[in-house]
């Protein structure tokens, strides 16, 4: 079984968009660097380069974790009560939901085919919710040595 | 002593060649590793494991399961543990509760002798007068409380939660559950199989070679199938609207407890049936116990519990149990056979069973009194799904009728059969469920936004063979009197008394008597209750049906419902510099926040004299973009807003529908149509939404984009006379006071970041630059701020220095000098107001304020006493004692040197120089007077605009 990963992505560029995207509430395109995903109607979120237009940048408003491994969704849901089954939440899936309660963002997006999460506090939360995901993988040997 | 090891037994799941030495009551015992804290003591001779709840009767082994009443002991530190159930441990220190002094010689056992005074209801009816006693009589009757101990240390157990969404969950690890899980799996749905003891099997494991042939292999192809989860030694604790169900976990390692909160698509209820006790003289004497009870210790665990025995046998469990007693040696000293109608009267002995009465008239002499009488079907989940099981006479128990389309059940709660037709029914059972399962699954697929498609299993619904119902004689009660509830102590006599007395419907009659109200909660005493009570009211069981079921199906430790202490803490980008700058933690909300970094007193007069800096990033911002901004500041605050240009920022009040005073904060124009909203640290949360409600409920048309951004920028207020030459040495903002004047707003770069925003506001009364980061860069423009301010004398100030300068200015803070009665006039904002705007939220109500008047007035006050400062909530009061006002706000000002409030007063008090009584904590009082100003220092204000 492939290896618990996780990475602070916080870095990342990340603009709010109020326009353009044909993506729905509830699903992402593209990958990696040049995701976008929505979670509710009008507005969209983007990853790397600055987008065109009215944009607002989210880069510090938000800390960004990625999770990747196939034990990620358990791990999750040690916190967060979203079905994430492949047939319900595949890599393409977006969702704003509560993660050890707090309000978060939830983007799957599949590295190398192995299950990967990108989980999105606001940044006050990073702190926290780290810890959180530290409690919570201790028993899937989560290796931390990436973070920050 | 009569209880013994017999020789090894072919499905025993006890280990001969691992000792356990553990204590109890104590003394030294050596079980086997895979015995049950009852099992290893009944091997070793020990009949006595409780003290009965009221009268403390001695008891023994009953059912040996969980859900044995007579096998509650204490575990270390741990109360309530079942005996029956808890594996022994090395070292385990096993003890008695609810005997004093000892459990061989219990002085509360005196009940027994006046237990005829001790009728259902006696503590209602004799401790209710005279009310003053209560008291008195509750320490007395609280020594003789039942239950364990619980130590005051605190507890290090780990308790965790996890959600799960199997297909299909399984209730019951026997014959038919194994058989439903793997056809479930089979058809391709995921599958959580739960088992409440540590082992599949169900009572295939206690029964033939054959039986266990089948079980080997039932588990075998649990154990190949990937998708199917087995979590043994769990509970089904409830099952809850929509199939969410709740799962204690006990096999987790590292973990005691475990909650699951299951939301399954179709649950299948394989929870089998349990062994009902007969009520008869001395059926509580330890050594009378059920069969299953006797088949579980022999075959499970090589222990036999008595020497001669006296089998009552109504059904085939009974016929096992004396092939089991024979085959390790015990002498059976006789075998009633209920089928052709002997029974047993009574059995006699003190402190154990020496001797049994049949109804034939003959005595045998015995130690060990074997009863199968009978099986209740533990209906609970079906219940909480709705079902209401009826009662079949022919076979003397419940069964299920209408259940909703996401439950099935299967197994002997269904009906008998023999192993191969209950796998049967458990095969098409599990099929059933999983094409259930899958076809919400095709449909919620489908819905979800990013859901896959998938092929629905074919619509028609498998045919479930049915299970028959094996004839069974009806036996609840012999013609002599025992105990119907063993938890409670509560007796046949007792519940045919409470029915005289009038208490007629069983529902009364539980509440009355406390019957079924136990730990056991009724699953083994309910079905003889309700035939006792049936007899005694002239009712069959069928028209006063059961109760109603309720979970938890088992006891669940608080510790299981509070999982893991999560609590979200916010942190600022600076924390790691406070933490390690001594800065006192001040839990603000969720936010974590310095307080001060050791004298506040001394921060105050740095900000005072010099310049000190503040970290503020709790401050609420949001962002607003579009051309109808302006409509939605003029909307939601009661200021106007129309005229604010480019670089000016501008103080605001919100106010509810209510007209009570929600927010306040200012707001800049930071370009054409771009606007910064700040809120109070505590209320960011309540204004987004209250912006957003406004817009989506009324305002949809209007183009404005709000977006929450405080946690982006990280927010340092650099206050003082000489924060201006501060921040100038860090920006290329030009700070000169015609360049920026106060209430204005600018960007650029400070310590070499780019895109910060700062504004020439702030909450000391001083000269000072609220300067807002990028967040990820908040640490280092802190650090620089520090370093090159040295020579200025600059220091950082805490929560505790802000509010006391605020204080010296007489500035509100919402929620602590308002309230939630607090409308907007009166609260030193009536300048604010303007009800001449066309419209906003909380207008109606203010112009109603405004004409009705008699609000309470916001004052600032002083002690005439100057070293006095009254705690904050100390009444105002009239020479009479009548409350005309409370103090919301009060500090010592190290600038003035004297003591300086804030209070609400009523109307008429509003008066510069008006004397006032300020009632102190103590009783005393003190006098105080009004102040012209709200501003105890500084009331012109010059300083923060030079």
């Amino acid at each position: 079984m492939a290896e618990l990963t996780f990475h602070d992505r916080s870095d990342v560029p990340k603009w709010r968009v109020f326009e353009g995207y044909e993506v729905r509430p509830g699903t992402s395109t593209g990958s990696g660097g040049d995701l976008v995903w929505s979670v509710s109607p009008g507005e969209w979120t983007a990853l790397g380069g600055q987008p065109d237009g009215e944009v607002v940048d989210l880069t510090h408003v938000r800390s960004m974790f990625r999770l990747t491994g196939e034990q990620a969704a358990t791990l999750i849901n040690r916190v967060c009560a979203l079905d994430l089954d492949d047939g319900m939440f595949p890599s393409g899936a977006a969702a704003r939901t509560l993660f050890a309660g707090v309000v978060t963002e939830l983007v799957r997006d599949d590295v190398d085919g192995a299950p990967s999460y990108l989980i999105l506090p606001s940044r006050s939360f990073g702190t926290y919710l780290r810890r959180v995901i530290e409690d919570a993988g201790a028993e899937f040997q989560l290796r931390l040595d990436q973070v920050r | 002593m009569s209880g013994f090891r017999t020789p090894p037994q072919a499905g025993e799941v006890i280990d001969r060649s691992r000792t356990v030495d553990f204590e109890w009551d104590r003394q030294s015992y050596r079980g086997y590793e895979g015995d049950t804290i009852a099992s290893a003591l009944t091997a070793q001779g020990e009949m006595v494991f409780s003290r009965s709840f009221k009268y403390h009767r001695p008891r023994g082994v009953l059912t040996a399961t969980y859900h044995d009443p007579n096998l509650m002991v204490q575990v270390g530190d741990d109360p309530n543990v079942r005996a029956g159930h808890r594996r022994i441990e090395p070292g385990m220190v096993v003890e008695p509760q609810n005997v004093w002094p000892t459990l061989d010689f219990d002085v509360k056992a005196s009940n027994r002798l006046v237990g005829r005074f001790l009728s259902p209801g006696f503590y209602y009816k004799t401790f209710m007068s005279p009310r003053p006693l209560w008291p008195a009589y509750q320490k007395v009757l609280a020594r003789f409380a039942a239950g364990g101990r619980v130590g005051p240390e605190r507890r290090t157990e780990r308790y965790d939660h996890r959600h799960a969404h199997p297909d299909v969950l399984v209730v019951g690890g026997g014959p038919a559950g194994m058989a439903a899980a793997i056809a479930a799996a089979e058809s391709g749905a995921s599958v959580i199989l739960v088992e409440e003891e540590p082992y599949l099997g169900g009572h295939l494991r206690y029964g033939t070679a054959a039986d266990r042939e089948v079980c080997d292999e039932l588990i075998s192809r649990v154990r190949s199938i990937a998708d199917l989860e087995v979590m043994t030694d769990s509970v089904v604790a409830g099952r809850y609207d929509h199939n969410w169900v709740a799962v204690v976990q006990r096999d987790v390692s590292g973990v005691s407890e475990r909650l699951v909160k299951a939301r399954v698509k179709t649950l299948v209820v394989a929870v089998g049936t349990l062994e009902r006790p007969y009520v008869f003289k001395g059926n509580d004497l330890p050594g009378v116990m059920l069969s299953t009870a006797v088949r579980r210790l022999i075959t499970l665990y090589g222990t036999s519990p008595g020497e001669r025995a006296v089998v009552l046998t109504a059904n085939p469990s009974g016929d096992a149990a004396v092939a089991d007693l024979e085959r390790v040696g015990v002498a059976i000293e006789a075998v009633l056979d209920a089928r052709s109608g002997v029974t047993v009267l009574e059995a006699g002995g003190t402190g154990a069973v020496t001797s049994v009465l049949d109804s034939r008239g003959n005595r045998h002499d015995a130690d060990l009194l074997v009863t199968a009488t009978g099986w209740t079907s533990p209906t609970l989940l079906l219940n909480m799904a709705g079902d209401r099981p009826r009662y079949e006479p022919t076979s003397a128990r419940f069964i299920p009728t209408d259940l909703p389309d996401d439950v099935l059940a299967t197994g002997g709660i269904v009906g008998d059969g023999s192993v191969d037709e209950l796998v049967a029914h458990g095969t098409a059972t599990g099929t059933e469920a999983g094409r259930r399962a899958l076809t919400l699954k095709a449909t919620w697929q489908r819905l979800a936004p990013a859901g896959r498609s998938m092929d629905p299993p074919p619509q028609d619904p498998l045919d479930v063979p049915s299970l028959s119902h094996d004839p069974h004689p009806e036996m609840f009660r012999s013609s002599t009197h025992g105990f119907v509830d063993y938890s409670e102590d509560v007796s046949s006599k007792d519940l045919i008394a409470a029915a005289k007395e009038g208490y007629d419907s069983l529902e009364l009659a539980k509440r009355y008597t406390t019957a079924g109200m136990g730990p056991v909660q009724g699953k083994v005493e309910a079905v003889n209750a309700l035939a006792v009570h049936g007899e005694a009211t002239g009712a069959s069981l069928l028209e006063t049906a059961t109760t109603t079921w309720r979970p938890p199906y088992a006891p669940v430790r608080l510790g299981t419902l509070a999982g893991r202490r999560y609590e979200p803490v916010r942190h600022s980008p600076m924390q790691p510099w406070h933490e390690t700058h001594g800065a006192k933690p001040l839990a603000a909300g969720q936010w974590i926040r310095p307080e001060h970094y050791g004298d506040p007193a001394e921060e105050v007069r740095a900000v005072r004299k010099g310049v000190g800096i503040i970290d503020v990033s709790p401050i609420g911002k949001i962002d607003l973009r579009g051309g109808d901004v302006p409509k939605l500041l003029e909307f939601v605050y009661v200021n106007k807003w129309s005229k604010l240009s480019i670089g000016k920022v501008r103080y605001g009040v919100m106010c509810g529908e209510d007209g009570v005073i929600l927010d306040d904060g200012v707001t800049g124009r930071l370009a054409e149509n771009h606007y910064m909203m700040s809120t109070t640290s505590g209320g960011a949360g309540t204004v987004w939404n209250w912006l957003d409600e406004w817009l989506q409920t009324s305002f949809p048309n209007w183009d404005v984009r709000v977006t929450a951004v405080t946690d982006g920028y990280a927010s340092i207020n650099v206050a003082g006379p000489r924060s201006r030459e501060l921040v100038g040495r860090l920006t290329d903002i030009d700070l000169s006071p015609d360049a920026f004047p106060y209430m204005e707003v600018r960007t650029g770069t400070v310590a070499d970041v780019a895109d910060c925003f700062v504004w020439r506001i702030g909450f000391t009364g001083e000269l000072s630059y609220e300067v807002h980061i990028p967040a990820g860069h908040g640490l280092e423009v802190w650090g620089a701020l520090l370093d090159v301010g040295a020579d200025l004398g600059v220091r950082p100030f805490g929560v505790e220095a802000q509010r006391i300068l605020r204080l010296e200015k007489g500035h509100l803070i919402v929620g602590q000098d308002t309230d939630g009665l607090s409308q907007g006039f009166g609260m030193g904002v009536d300048w604010a107001i303007k009800l001449d705007k066309a419209d906003f939220a909380g207008k109606p109500e203010l112009v109603w304020q405004g004409e009705h008047g008699q609000y309470p007035h916001l004052v600032a006050i002083q002690t005439s006493e100057p070293e006095l400062v009254p705690p904050e909530a100390c009444q105002i009061i009239d020479p009479d004692g009548t409350i005309r006002g409370r103090i919301t706000s009060s500090r010592l000002s190290p600038t003035l040197g004297r003591s300086i409030c804030l209070g609400q007063v009523d109307a008429d008090l509003d008066r510069p120089s008006q004397l006032l009584t300020i009632k102190l904590p103590n009783g005393t009082t003190t006098p105080a007077r009004v102040m012209e100003h709200h501003a105890h220092f500084d009331p012109e204000g010059g300083r923060a605009r030079g």
